[in-house]
Protein backbone atom coordinates (compact mmCIF):
# COMPACT_ATOMS: atom_id res chain seq x y z
CA UNK A 1 0.00 0.00 0.00
CA UNK A 2 2.86 2.28 0.93
CA UNK A 3 4.56 1.40 -2.67
CA UNK A 4 1.22 2.62 -4.26
CA UNK A 5 0.57 5.86 -2.41
CA UNK A 6 4.04 7.65 -1.86
CA UNK A 7 6.51 8.39 -4.31
CA UNK A 8 9.20 5.34 -5.32
CA UNK A 9 12.86 5.78 -6.05
CA UNK A 10 13.09 4.32 -9.17
CA UNK A 11 17.30 4.70 -9.24
CA UNK A 12 19.46 6.31 -7.74
CA UNK A 13 23.55 8.12 -9.33
CA UNK A 14 24.95 9.20 -6.65
CA UNK A 15 22.94 11.44 -3.97
CA UNK A 16 20.76 11.83 -6.38
CA UNK A 17 17.30 9.79 -6.03
CA UNK A 18 14.93 9.72 -9.23
CA UNK A 19 11.66 9.41 -8.12
CA UNK A 20 8.28 7.84 -9.83
CA UNK A 21 6.59 11.20 -9.53
CA UNK A 22 9.71 12.96 -11.15
CA UNK A 23 9.54 10.48 -14.37
CA UNK A 24 5.82 11.08 -14.30
CA UNK A 25 6.38 14.85 -14.59
CA UNK A 26 9.31 14.61 -16.65
CA UNK A 27 6.86 12.60 -19.14
CA UNK A 28 4.12 14.89 -18.83
CA UNK A 29 6.37 17.78 -19.59
CA UNK A 30 7.57 15.54 -22.91
CA UNK A 31 3.75 14.69 -23.71
CA UNK A 32 2.42 18.83 -23.18
CA UNK A 33 5.45 19.57 -25.63
CA UNK A 34 4.98 17.38 -28.24
CA UNK A 35 0.97 17.74 -27.98
CA UNK A 36 1.50 21.48 -28.20
CA UNK A 37 4.51 21.19 -31.15
CA UNK A 38 1.57 18.58 -32.90
CA UNK A 39 -1.09 21.59 -32.69
CA UNK A 40 1.70 24.18 -33.73
CA UNK A 41 1.92 22.44 -37.08
CA UNK A 42 -1.33 21.76 -38.05
CA UNK A 43 -2.81 24.99 -37.13
CA UNK A 44 -5.49 26.44 -39.58
CA UNK A 45 -7.36 29.18 -40.00
CA UNK A 46 -10.75 27.51 -39.83
CA UNK A 47 -10.00 25.60 -36.82
CA UNK A 48 -11.24 21.65 -35.91
CA UNK A 49 -13.09 21.26 -32.52
CA UNK A 50 -9.83 20.11 -30.95
CA UNK A 51 -7.84 23.20 -31.94
CA UNK A 52 -11.01 25.36 -31.23
CA UNK A 53 -10.94 24.07 -28.00
CA UNK A 54 -7.30 24.29 -27.16
CA UNK A 55 -7.99 28.15 -28.56
CA UNK A 56 -10.75 28.52 -25.98
CA UNK A 57 -9.11 27.29 -23.17
CA UNK A 58 -5.64 29.37 -23.95
CA UNK A 59 -7.83 32.73 -24.87
CA UNK A 60 -10.15 31.69 -21.51
CA UNK A 61 -6.39 31.73 -19.53
CA UNK A 62 -5.12 34.81 -21.36
CA UNK A 63 -8.36 36.53 -20.75
CA UNK A 64 -7.92 35.16 -16.68
CA UNK A 65 -4.90 37.09 -16.53
CA UNK A 66 -5.53 40.16 -18.25
CA UNK A 67 -8.10 40.95 -15.54
CA UNK A 68 -5.78 41.02 -12.62
CA UNK A 69 -2.26 42.21 -14.67
CA UNK A 70 -3.62 43.82 -17.66
CA UNK A 71 0.20 45.68 -19.10
CA UNK A 72 1.80 42.19 -18.53
CA UNK A 73 0.16 39.70 -20.03
CA UNK A 74 2.58 38.62 -22.43
CA UNK A 75 5.05 38.07 -19.51
CA UNK A 76 2.87 36.13 -16.80
CA UNK A 77 0.51 34.36 -19.16
CA UNK A 78 3.02 31.89 -20.28
CA UNK A 79 3.85 31.14 -16.62
CA UNK A 80 0.32 30.62 -15.27
CA UNK A 81 -0.72 28.83 -18.25
CA UNK A 82 2.06 26.16 -17.52
CA UNK A 83 1.10 25.78 -14.08
CA UNK A 84 -2.42 25.59 -15.16
CA UNK A 85 -1.84 22.75 -18.06
CA UNK A 86 0.99 20.88 -16.40
CA UNK A 87 -1.18 20.42 -13.01
CA UNK A 88 -4.46 19.39 -14.98
CA UNK A 89 -2.34 16.95 -16.73
CA UNK A 90 -0.82 15.97 -13.44
CA UNK A 91 -3.88 15.93 -11.58
CA UNK A 92 -5.87 13.52 -14.37
CA UNK A 93 -3.02 11.23 -14.80
CA UNK A 94 -3.40 9.56 -11.90
CA UNK A 95 -6.80 8.16 -13.21
CA UNK A 96 -4.74 6.30 -15.83
CA UNK A 97 -4.21 2.80 -14.53
CA UNK A 98 -0.68 1.97 -13.23
CA UNK A 99 0.07 5.77 -13.28
CA UNK A 100 0.38 8.15 -10.35
CA UNK A 101 -0.02 11.70 -9.99
CA UNK A 102 2.80 13.92 -9.86
CA UNK A 103 1.12 16.29 -7.27
CA UNK A 104 0.98 13.53 -4.84
CA UNK A 105 4.27 14.22 -3.75
CA UNK A 106 5.36 16.84 -1.59
CA UNK A 107 8.39 17.16 -3.50
CA UNK A 108 6.73 18.56 -7.13
CA UNK A 109 4.43 20.48 -5.26
CA UNK A 110 6.79 22.61 -3.51
CA UNK A 111 8.90 22.84 -6.31
CA UNK A 112 5.90 24.70 -8.19
CA UNK A 113 5.16 26.62 -4.97
CA UNK A 114 8.73 28.09 -4.91
CA UNK A 115 8.57 28.53 -8.25
CA UNK A 116 5.61 30.65 -8.03
CA UNK A 117 6.97 32.63 -4.94
CA UNK A 118 10.04 32.97 -6.74
CA UNK A 119 8.23 34.57 -10.01
CA UNK A 120 6.04 36.82 -7.27
CA UNK A 121 9.53 38.54 -6.25
CA UNK A 122 10.81 38.14 -10.06
CA UNK A 123 7.49 39.78 -11.32
CA UNK A 124 8.02 42.41 -8.86
CA UNK A 125 11.26 43.18 -9.23
CA UNK A 126 10.86 43.54 -13.32
CA UNK A 127 8.20 45.61 -12.88
CA UNK A 128 9.22 48.24 -10.05
CA UNK A 129 12.81 47.34 -9.76
CA UNK A 130 14.59 47.03 -6.57
CA UNK A 131 12.08 49.32 -5.11
CA UNK A 132 9.64 46.26 -5.18
CA UNK A 133 11.41 44.90 -1.77
CA UNK A 134 9.94 48.26 -0.36
CA UNK A 135 6.68 46.75 -0.01
CA UNK A 136 7.80 44.87 2.67
CA UNK A 137 8.69 47.68 5.17
CA UNK A 138 5.25 49.28 4.81
CA UNK A 139 2.99 50.17 6.44
CA UNK A 140 5.96 50.04 9.00
CA UNK A 141 9.35 48.66 9.04
CA UNK A 142 8.53 46.40 11.88
CA UNK A 143 5.97 44.54 10.11
CA UNK A 144 9.03 42.79 8.23
CA UNK A 145 8.70 39.69 10.23
CA UNK A 146 4.94 39.22 9.61
CA UNK A 147 5.99 39.83 6.55
CA UNK A 148 8.15 37.12 5.48
CA UNK A 149 6.04 34.82 7.65
CA UNK A 150 3.23 35.63 5.47
CA UNK A 151 5.22 34.58 2.43
CA UNK A 152 6.68 31.34 3.82
CA UNK A 153 3.11 30.51 4.98
CA UNK A 154 1.37 31.28 1.96
CA UNK A 155 4.21 29.35 -0.25
CA UNK A 156 3.89 26.31 2.48
CA UNK A 157 0.02 26.51 2.31
CA UNK A 158 0.22 26.18 -1.24
CA UNK A 159 2.07 23.45 -1.82
CA UNK A 160 0.78 21.40 1.01
CA UNK A 161 -2.71 21.97 -0.22
CA UNK A 162 -1.88 20.85 -3.37
CA UNK A 163 -0.40 17.72 -2.13
CA UNK A 164 -2.65 16.87 0.69
CA UNK A 165 -5.89 16.95 -1.69
CA UNK A 166 -4.49 14.85 -4.07
CA UNK A 167 -2.47 12.46 -2.05
CA UNK A 168 -6.28 12.04 0.42
CA UNK A 169 -7.77 11.18 -2.79
CA UNK A 170 -5.51 8.65 -3.75
CA UNK A 171 -5.53 7.11 -0.70
CA UNK A 172 -9.24 6.99 -0.26
CA UNK A 173 -9.84 5.70 -3.53
CA UNK A 174 -7.57 2.92 -2.32
CA UNK A 175 -8.51 2.69 0.86
CA UNK A 176 -12.52 2.21 -0.67
CA UNK A 177 -10.85 0.22 -3.45
CA UNK A 178 -9.60 -2.27 -0.83
CA UNK A 179 -12.49 -2.43 1.11
CA UNK A 180 -15.52 -2.61 -1.18
CA UNK A 181 -13.85 -3.99 -4.70
CA UNK A 182 -13.87 -3.45 -8.07
CA UNK A 183 -16.23 -0.79 -9.17
CA UNK A 184 -17.09 1.06 -5.89
CA UNK A 185 -14.38 3.42 -5.79
CA UNK A 186 -16.13 5.23 -9.53
CA UNK A 187 -17.90 7.85 -7.89
CA UNK A 188 -14.75 8.26 -5.31
CA UNK A 189 -12.46 8.57 -9.14
CA UNK A 190 -15.10 11.00 -10.28
CA UNK A 191 -14.83 13.06 -7.85
CA UNK A 192 -11.32 12.94 -8.40
CA UNK A 193 -11.64 14.48 -12.00
CA UNK A 194 -13.56 17.62 -10.35
CA UNK A 195 -10.92 17.74 -7.48
CA UNK A 196 -8.24 17.57 -9.99
CA UNK A 197 -9.82 20.66 -11.86
CA UNK A 198 -10.25 22.10 -8.88
CA UNK A 199 -6.67 22.15 -7.29
CA UNK A 200 -5.56 22.64 -10.52
CA UNK A 201 -7.55 25.96 -10.84
CA UNK A 202 -6.68 27.08 -7.42
CA UNK A 203 -3.05 26.45 -7.18
CA UNK A 204 -2.70 28.75 -10.69
CA UNK A 205 -5.37 31.09 -9.66
CA UNK A 206 -3.40 31.52 -6.09
CA UNK A 207 -0.38 31.66 -8.20
CA UNK A 208 -1.59 34.39 -10.48
CA UNK A 209 -3.48 36.58 -7.73
CA UNK A 210 -0.05 36.29 -5.39
CA UNK A 211 1.91 37.52 -8.59
CA UNK A 212 -0.62 40.32 -9.46
CA UNK A 213 -0.19 41.25 -5.98
CA UNK A 214 3.34 41.72 -6.59
CA UNK A 215 2.84 43.94 -9.27
CA UNK A 216 -0.36 45.47 -7.58
CA UNK A 217 1.55 48.88 -6.60
CA UNK A 218 3.18 49.38 -9.78
CA UNK A 219 -0.26 48.56 -11.75
CA UNK A 220 -1.75 51.21 -9.05
CA UNK A 221 0.31 53.92 -9.98
CA UNK A 222 0.33 53.34 -13.72
CA UNK A 223 -3.66 53.16 -13.64
CA UNK A 224 -3.76 56.92 -11.79
CA UNK A 225 -1.48 58.03 -14.01
CA UNK A 226 -3.26 56.87 -16.83
CA UNK A 227 -6.27 58.58 -15.44
CA UNK A 228 -4.89 61.77 -14.17
CA UNK A 229 -3.50 61.98 -18.40
CA UNK B 1 6.72 11.51 3.05
CA UNK B 2 9.38 14.21 3.25
CA UNK B 3 11.27 16.43 0.38
CA UNK B 4 13.49 14.75 -2.15
CA UNK B 5 15.79 17.03 -2.63
CA UNK B 6 16.57 15.57 -6.13
CA UNK B 7 12.78 15.75 -6.91
CA UNK B 8 12.22 19.13 -6.01
CA UNK B 9 15.08 20.68 -7.94
CA UNK B 10 14.62 18.62 -10.83
CA UNK B 11 11.40 19.53 -11.23
CA UNK B 12 12.05 22.97 -10.58
CA UNK B 13 14.30 22.97 -13.84
CA UNK B 14 11.35 20.25 -15.58
CA UNK B 15 8.47 22.88 -14.86
CA UNK B 16 10.50 25.94 -16.43
CA UNK B 17 11.42 24.19 -19.11
CA UNK B 18 7.88 23.13 -19.44
CA UNK B 19 6.89 26.70 -19.36
CA UNK B 20 9.45 27.87 -21.67
CA UNK B 21 8.35 24.89 -24.01
CA UNK B 22 4.69 25.51 -24.14
CA UNK B 23 5.70 29.29 -24.71
CA UNK B 24 7.42 28.52 -27.68
CA UNK B 25 5.25 25.42 -28.62
CA UNK B 26 1.85 26.17 -27.84
CA UNK B 27 1.12 29.95 -26.61
CA UNK B 28 2.44 31.59 -29.10
CA UNK B 29 1.63 29.88 -32.07
CA UNK B 30 -2.10 29.86 -31.00
CA UNK B 31 -1.63 33.26 -29.90
CA UNK B 32 -0.45 33.98 -33.53
CA UNK B 33 -3.42 32.22 -34.89
CA UNK B 34 -6.12 33.86 -33.12
CA UNK B 35 -4.66 37.38 -34.26
CA UNK B 36 -4.07 35.83 -37.74
CA UNK B 37 -7.59 35.10 -37.81
CA UNK B 38 -8.61 38.27 -36.26
CA UNK B 39 -7.16 40.12 -38.95
CA UNK B 40 -8.51 37.84 -41.32
CA UNK B 41 -11.96 38.77 -40.13
CA UNK B 42 -11.54 42.38 -39.51
CA UNK B 43 -10.17 42.31 -43.08
CA UNK B 44 -13.35 40.45 -44.01
CA UNK B 45 -15.40 42.81 -42.15
CA UNK B 46 -13.43 45.91 -43.71
CA UNK B 47 -14.07 44.43 -46.56
CA UNK B 48 -17.12 43.30 -46.27
CA UNK B 49 -17.95 47.19 -44.93
CA UNK B 50 -16.22 48.55 -48.30
CA UNK B 51 -18.15 46.48 -50.46
CA UNK B 52 -21.57 47.56 -48.39
CA UNK B 53 -20.38 51.06 -48.91
CA UNK B 54 -19.53 50.47 -52.35
CA UNK B 55 -23.21 49.07 -52.85
CA UNK B 56 -24.45 51.75 -50.99
CA UNK B 57 -22.34 54.00 -53.51
CA UNK B 58 -23.72 51.57 -56.19
CA UNK B 59 -27.23 52.23 -55.14
CA UNK B 60 -27.49 55.75 -55.03
CA UNK B 61 -25.66 56.24 -57.90
CA UNK B 62 -28.41 53.92 -59.62
CA UNK B 63 -31.08 55.15 -58.04
CA UNK B 64 -30.20 58.92 -59.39
CA UNK B 65 -29.81 57.53 -62.84
CA UNK B 66 -32.93 55.98 -62.25
CA UNK B 67 -34.27 59.12 -61.41
CA UNK B 68 -32.45 60.58 -64.34
CA UNK B 69 -34.28 57.60 -66.91
CA UNK B 70 -37.53 58.28 -65.06
CA UNK B 71 -37.10 62.47 -65.32
CA UNK B 72 -35.97 61.78 -69.31
CA UNK B 73 -38.55 59.25 -70.10
CA UNK B 74 -41.21 61.96 -68.80
CA UNK B 75 -39.20 64.91 -71.28
CA UNK B 76 -39.42 62.17 -73.96
CA UNK B 77 -43.23 60.91 -72.87
CA UNK B 78 -44.00 65.00 -73.27
CA UNK B 79 -42.01 65.26 -76.33
CA UNK B 80 -43.76 62.59 -78.46
CA UNK B 81 -47.32 63.78 -76.55
CA UNK B 82 -46.80 67.45 -78.17
CA UNK B 83 -45.28 65.56 -81.47
CA UNK B 84 -48.30 63.49 -81.42
CA UNK B 85 -50.62 66.36 -81.26
CA UNK B 86 -48.76 68.45 -84.03
CA UNK B 87 -48.98 65.34 -86.37
CA UNK B 88 -52.46 65.34 -85.13
CA UNK B 89 -53.21 68.61 -85.64
CA UNK B 90 -51.07 68.76 -88.89
CA UNK B 91 -53.03 65.46 -90.41
CA UNK B 92 -56.21 66.78 -89.18
CA UNK B 93 -55.89 69.98 -91.16
CA UNK B 94 -54.46 68.27 -93.92
CA UNK B 95 -57.41 65.61 -93.87
CA UNK B 96 -59.76 68.88 -93.24
CA UNK B 97 -58.02 70.06 -96.37
CA UNK B 98 -58.38 67.57 -98.36
CA UNK B 99 -61.91 67.25 -97.14
CA UNK B 100 -62.88 71.14 -98.49
CA UNK B 101 -60.96 69.91 -101.79
CA UNK B 102 -63.15 67.00 -102.40
CA UNK B 103 -66.28 68.46 -101.13
CA UNK B 104 -65.44 71.91 -103.91
CA UNK B 105 -64.29 68.89 -106.12
CA UNK B 106 -67.80 66.82 -105.78
CA UNK B 107 -69.53 70.28 -106.13
CA UNK B 108 -68.18 71.15 -108.99
CA UNK B 109 -68.56 67.38 -109.97
CA UNK B 110 -72.26 67.65 -109.05
CA UNK B 111 -72.74 71.20 -110.88
CA UNK B 112 -71.04 69.85 -113.51
CA UNK B 113 -73.55 66.97 -113.61
CA UNK B 114 -76.19 69.40 -113.08
CA UNK B 115 -75.02 71.33 -116.01
CA UNK B 116 -74.91 68.63 -117.91
CA UNK B 117 -78.45 67.18 -117.16
CA UNK B 118 -80.04 70.83 -117.30
CA UNK B 119 -78.27 70.79 -120.57
CA UNK B 120 -79.53 67.13 -121.24
CA UNK B 121 -82.63 68.21 -120.59
CA UNK B 122 -82.62 70.63 -122.28
CA UNK B 123 -81.72 69.32 -125.38
CA UNK B 124 -83.82 66.63 -124.96
CA UNK B 125 -86.92 69.46 -124.36
CA UNK B 126 -85.29 70.96 -127.75
CA UNK B 127 -85.27 67.89 -129.52
CA UNK B 128 -88.38 66.67 -128.02
CA UNK B 129 -89.79 70.85 -129.39
CA UNK B 130 -88.13 70.38 -132.54
CA UNK B 131 -89.49 66.55 -133.48
CA UNK B 132 -93.10 68.25 -132.08
CA UNK B 133 -92.35 71.17 -134.05
CA UNK B 134 -91.16 69.20 -136.85
CA UNK B 135 -94.26 66.72 -137.02
CA UNK B 136 -96.13 69.56 -136.49
CA UNK B 137 -94.84 71.48 -139.54
CA UNK B 138 -94.73 68.40 -141.59
CA UNK B 139 -98.69 68.83 -141.03
CA UNK B 140 -99.07 72.78 -141.52
CA UNK B 141 -95.91 73.01 -144.34
CA UNK B 142 -97.42 73.09 -147.73
CA UNK B 143 -96.12 74.49 -151.39
CA UNK B 144 -97.17 77.88 -150.11
CA UNK B 145 -95.44 77.85 -147.02
CA UNK B 146 -92.68 76.83 -149.30
CA UNK B 147 -92.45 79.48 -151.42
CA UNK B 148 -92.98 81.96 -148.96
CA UNK B 149 -89.88 80.92 -147.71
CA UNK B 150 -88.27 81.17 -151.10
CA UNK B 151 -89.71 84.93 -150.97
CA UNK B 152 -87.91 85.21 -147.54
CA UNK B 153 -84.42 83.79 -149.01
CA UNK B 154 -84.66 86.68 -151.48
CA UNK B 155 -85.47 89.04 -149.64
CA UNK B 156 -82.67 88.10 -147.19
CA UNK B 157 -80.03 87.26 -150.31
CA UNK B 158 -80.61 90.83 -151.18
CA UNK B 159 -79.73 92.20 -147.89
CA UNK B 160 -76.95 90.58 -147.28
CA UNK B 161 -74.04 92.38 -145.82
CA UNK B 162 -70.90 92.83 -148.05
CA UNK B 163 -68.93 90.75 -145.84
CA UNK B 164 -71.03 87.79 -146.17
CA UNK B 165 -71.33 88.34 -149.99
CA UNK B 166 -67.49 88.10 -150.00
CA UNK B 167 -67.60 85.30 -147.56
CA UNK B 168 -69.57 83.33 -150.28
CA UNK B 169 -67.60 84.41 -153.02
CA UNK B 170 -64.38 83.02 -151.36
CA UNK B 171 -66.04 79.52 -150.51
CA UNK B 172 -68.06 79.00 -154.00
CA UNK B 173 -65.46 77.32 -156.25
CA UNK B 174 -65.30 77.81 -159.77
CA UNK B 175 -65.13 74.02 -161.13
CA UNK B 176 -67.48 72.85 -158.48
CA UNK B 177 -71.28 74.01 -159.99
CA UNK B 178 -73.76 75.43 -157.69
CA UNK B 179 -76.42 73.00 -156.54
CA UNK B 180 -80.03 73.85 -155.01
CA UNK B 181 -82.24 71.08 -153.16
CA UNK B 182 -85.99 72.33 -152.95
CA UNK B 183 -88.93 70.42 -150.66
CA UNK B 184 -91.10 71.44 -153.52
CA UNK B 185 -90.44 72.45 -157.13
CA UNK B 186 -89.25 75.89 -158.13
CA UNK B 187 -91.23 78.12 -160.36
CA UNK B 188 -89.23 79.16 -163.35
CA UNK B 189 -89.35 82.73 -161.93
CA UNK B 190 -88.13 81.92 -158.54
CA UNK B 191 -85.10 80.20 -160.25
CA UNK B 192 -84.59 83.10 -162.33
CA UNK B 193 -84.60 85.62 -159.10
CA UNK B 194 -82.09 83.41 -157.00
CA UNK B 195 -79.70 82.96 -160.12
CA UNK B 196 -80.03 86.70 -160.41
CA UNK B 197 -79.24 87.18 -157.05
CA UNK B 198 -76.79 85.01 -156.55
CA UNK B 199 -74.79 85.87 -159.86
CA UNK B 200 -75.00 89.44 -158.37
CA UNK B 201 -73.50 88.21 -155.02
CA UNK B 202 -70.88 86.38 -157.11
CA UNK B 203 -70.43 88.90 -159.44
CA UNK B 204 -70.30 86.30 -162.16
CA UNK B 205 -73.03 84.30 -163.98
CA UNK B 206 -74.38 81.40 -162.21
CA UNK B 207 -76.46 78.86 -163.23
CA UNK B 208 -77.72 76.58 -160.47
CA UNK B 209 -78.96 72.78 -160.66
CA UNK B 210 -82.15 72.06 -158.28
CA UNK B 211 -83.53 68.72 -156.94
CA UNK B 212 -86.66 68.07 -155.10
CA UNK B 213 -86.05 66.98 -151.29
CA UNK B 214 -89.37 66.22 -149.68
CA UNK B 215 -87.08 65.93 -146.71
CA UNK B 216 -86.32 69.30 -145.76
CA UNK B 217 -90.49 69.73 -145.73
CA UNK B 218 -90.41 73.62 -146.77
CA UNK B 219 -87.76 75.58 -148.68
CA UNK B 220 -83.98 75.43 -150.38
CA UNK B 221 -80.77 74.46 -149.71
CA UNK B 222 -78.36 75.97 -151.43
CA UNK B 223 -74.52 74.58 -151.31
CA UNK B 224 -72.03 77.25 -152.88
CA UNK B 225 -68.98 75.22 -152.56
CA UNK B 226 -68.06 75.09 -148.76
CA UNK B 227 -70.71 77.69 -147.83
CA UNK B 228 -74.45 76.51 -147.59
CA UNK B 229 -77.34 78.36 -147.54
CA UNK B 230 -80.32 77.22 -145.71
CA UNK B 231 -83.92 78.40 -146.07
CA UNK B 232 -85.95 75.13 -145.29
CA UNK B 233 -88.02 73.76 -142.28
CA UNK B 234 -86.14 71.19 -142.04
CA UNK B 235 -82.68 72.41 -141.34
CA UNK B 236 -84.21 75.23 -139.11
CA UNK B 237 -86.09 72.09 -136.89
CA UNK B 238 -82.51 70.46 -136.35
CA UNK B 239 -80.79 73.73 -135.54
CA UNK B 240 -83.43 74.16 -132.85
CA UNK B 241 -83.23 70.68 -132.30
CA UNK B 242 -79.48 71.43 -131.43
CA UNK B 243 -79.64 74.71 -129.45
CA UNK B 244 -78.80 76.61 -132.25
CA UNK B 245 -82.25 77.91 -132.88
Amino acid sequence: MEGEIFPQVLWRLGPLQFTDTLVTSVALTLVLWLAGWWLSRHLRLHPGPLQTAVEAAVLAMEDAVRDLVPRYVEQVAPFIMGLWWFLLAANLIGLIPGLQSPTRDLSITSALALLVFLSVHWFGIRTQGLGYLRHYLQPFPFLLPFHLVSEITRTVALAVRLFGNMMSLDLVALIVLMLAGFLVPVPVLMLHVVEALVQAYIFGMLALVYIAGGIQAHEAKALQKGESQ
Amino acid sequence: MGINWTTFFLEIVNFLVLVWLLKRFLYRPVKAMVARRRREVEARLAEAEKRRQEAEALKRRYENRLADWEAEKKRAWEQLRQELEAERRRRLQALEQELDEQRRKAEAVWEQEKREWRRHAEEQALQLGAAFAARLLERLADEHLHHRLVALLLEDLEKLPAEEQARIRSAASVTEPIQGVSAWPLTDAEIQKLNQVLSWILQSQTEMGFSVDPDLIAGVRIDVGAYVIRANLHDELGFFGHGHG
